[in-house]
């Protein structure tokens, strides 16, 4: 299944002086089975679109299907409950979102909400706090005494309890230590991979892009410039000057060989693959 | 967003947008005295003409005064069946069962609305045309004679600036918060009290706490700046008071002075 958009196009504030187009013309088909990376500067939309995506905002324009269903421009979806469940977001800081007196309860709060028993419940929120990487001696702490990063944590269990079958995620790591960002990054790869899930997640950090992601959807001035796997992505130089971004060293290495007149034929992004395909030239 | 009409600043750079703020302010609390001089009917009807006026100077349509006004209607409404149930003044103009109603009652209805729309036209027009930074500014200077009475009319100033500063950003905070917890199946719609009840705690705990949070940070960064409120502060905005400011002050001046003397030899 895919998550498909044609033609959407989202405006904020339509019909009045503040009007202001964010979406325009999107047209995307994302394989829900796989990690995609949406990228592009601030401002880019990206938050709009996969707001879009649980139908917390609804298209202005075009439509979007998603889990089997369709959402129209126009038309009031109805019971978006279902959808919510099936399509777990993460927002940019979600710490500001935990509530309950106790981290348990807190991450408990959404299966709930969806209807699950509160054994359950709580028993999905052991096994995601213990994912996400919280001590049990923190289950019964007020979310308020976590650190940070315990936060941040906290707050995406709360959305994997949800088990939702696509998760996004909205700039997960944007403020955490290395050590915190990897070990999120291999959760949702592993969510991804072990659990069959679809993941789609805004980042501007090329290395995630390069290290965990499949494909990448670039958004420039609420457009759609790219949509390619990562590895066409890093092997496309014209973009990526256009991009102006920072690149990971990888790629960097071969950006810099190329421009120095020396010609890497890879077609694999695997540190082993560049070097001998420079041995290769070399030896021409 | 649209139905918080009162109290928002257009930028539409029109006569009165220029003018001092506490020319204005002035202006307004003089308008508001004339409109509560009981000078009949002839006396509303130059005032509404001069409420027209001030909506022309700041290029305002009616529409936007209705929009603010539009909170009141219900008010007005409260007001009228209290009227009809209690004054028993006038004609008694028709009767329905037990109750009679006076003409009375609707005349002194009709006044109230009158005047409240003529407040709500000029406060509107006050906040239209002035930005809040100015507005508070204005105050602050208005205040000054008070510091006699060691009342720092600058900290006054500085709360209602900082309050003004962070209502879109507490509203934008609430749309996220909000968003949030719909993510995580929160329904303001639908559900049984108490599922409403948990949804309106999952938005005020963390908005609070946010807003704590925030309101820290905030004096944090101020102190780190060297901000104290008792020493006195240059001003990077100064206001100026021109020609057309003192034209508009003594205009304004002379209809509260001509309606209290009205209101006297009536
Ligand atoms: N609630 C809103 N009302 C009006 N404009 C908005 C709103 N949210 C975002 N925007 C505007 O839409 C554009 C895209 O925003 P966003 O999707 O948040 O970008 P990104 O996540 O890529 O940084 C920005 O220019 C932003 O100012
Ligand atoms: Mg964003």
């Amino acid at each position: 299944m895919s998550i498909a958009c044609k033609g959407l196009g989202h405006t904020y504030s339509p019909n009045t002086p503040m009007s202001f187009v964010a979406l325009k013309d999107i047209n995307l088909s994302i394989d829900d089975t796989k990690i995609t990376a949406i990228i592009g500067a601030t401002g880019s939309g990206k938050s709009t679109l996969i707001q879009h995506l649980n139908a917390l905002l609804l298209p202005t324009e075009g439509t979007l299907e998603i889990c089997g269903r369709v959402i129209e421009a126009g038309v009031k979806p109805k019971s978006l409950k279902s959808l919510r469940k099936q399509v777990g977001l993460v927002f940019q800081f979600p710490e500001y979102q935990l509530f309950e007196e106790t981290v348990l309860d807190d991450v408990a709060f959404g299966p709930k909400n969806f209807g699950v028993n509160k054994d359950d419940a709580e028993a999905s929120a052991r096994y995601c706090l213990q994912l996400v990487g919280i001590q049990p001696s923190d289950y019964n702490k007020s979310p308020l005494e976590l650190s940070g990063g315990q936060k941040r944590r906290a707050a995406i269990a709360g959305i994997l309890a949800l088990d939702p079958s696509i998760l996004v995620l909205d700039e997960p790591t944007a403020g955490l230590d290395p050590a915190g960002v990897k070990r999120l990054m291999k959760l949702f790869y592993n969510y991804n991979r072990q659990h069959k899930k679809g993941v789609l997640m805004v980042t501007h950090d090329m290395e995630q892009v390069l290290n965990f992601c499949d494909d990448v959807v670039v958004l420039d001035h609420g457009q759609v410039l790219s949509y390619t796997s990562v590895k066409e992505f890093f092997l496309d130089t014209t973009l990526l000057n256009q991009l102006a971004l920072p690149l990971p060293p990888v790629v960097d290495l071969i950006e810099r060989l190329r421009k120095a007149g020396f010609a890497v034929k890879t077609d694999s992004l695997e540190l082993d693959a560049v070097l001998e395909a420079v041995r290769r030239e070399l030896k021409r | 967003m649209n139905s918080f009409m009162l109290g928002r600043y257009l930028p539409l750079d029109a006569f009165l947008h220029k003018r001092d703020p506490r020319i204005k302010i002035l202006c307004m609390i003089f308008f508001l005295v004339a409109v509560f001089m009981d000078t009949g009917y002839l006396g509303y009807l130059f005032l509404g003409i001069l409420a027209i006026l001030a909506l022309v100077l700041s290029k305002l349509s009616p529409a936007i005064v209705f929009k603010a006004m539009r909170p009141m209607i219900m008010m007005l409404g409260f007001l009228l069946v209290i009227n009809v149930l209690i004054l028993q003044t006038g004609e008694p103009l028709f009767t329905l069962g037990p109750l009679t109603i006076y003409s009375g009652a609707l005349l002194q209805t009709f006044y109230i609305a009158v005047r409240l729309i003529l407040m709500i036209t000029i406060t509107t027009v006050l906040t239209v045309t002035t930005k809040p930074i100015d507005l508070t500014l204005g105050i602050e200077d208005l205040l000054a004679p008070f510091a006699i009475l060691h009342f720092n009319p600058h900290t006054i100033a500085m709360i209602l600036t900082l309050a003004l500063r962070f209502i879109p950003t507490l509203l934008e905070e609430t749309e996220r918060i909000r968003k949030a917890q719909a993510s995580r199946g929160v329904d303001l719609e639908e559900g049984s009290l108490k599922e409403k009840i948990m949804a309106i705690v999952s938005l005020i705990v963390p908005l609070f706490v946010a807003s704590f949070q925030r309101a820290e940070d905030l004096a944090d960064a101020m102190e780190a700046r060297g901000y104290q409120p008792n020493r006195k502060r240059t001003r990077y905005r100064t206001l100026k008071i021109g020609f057309y400011d003192w034209l508009l002050l003594f205009v304004g001046l002379a209809v509260m002075v001509i309606y209290i003397w009205w209101s006297i030899v009536r």
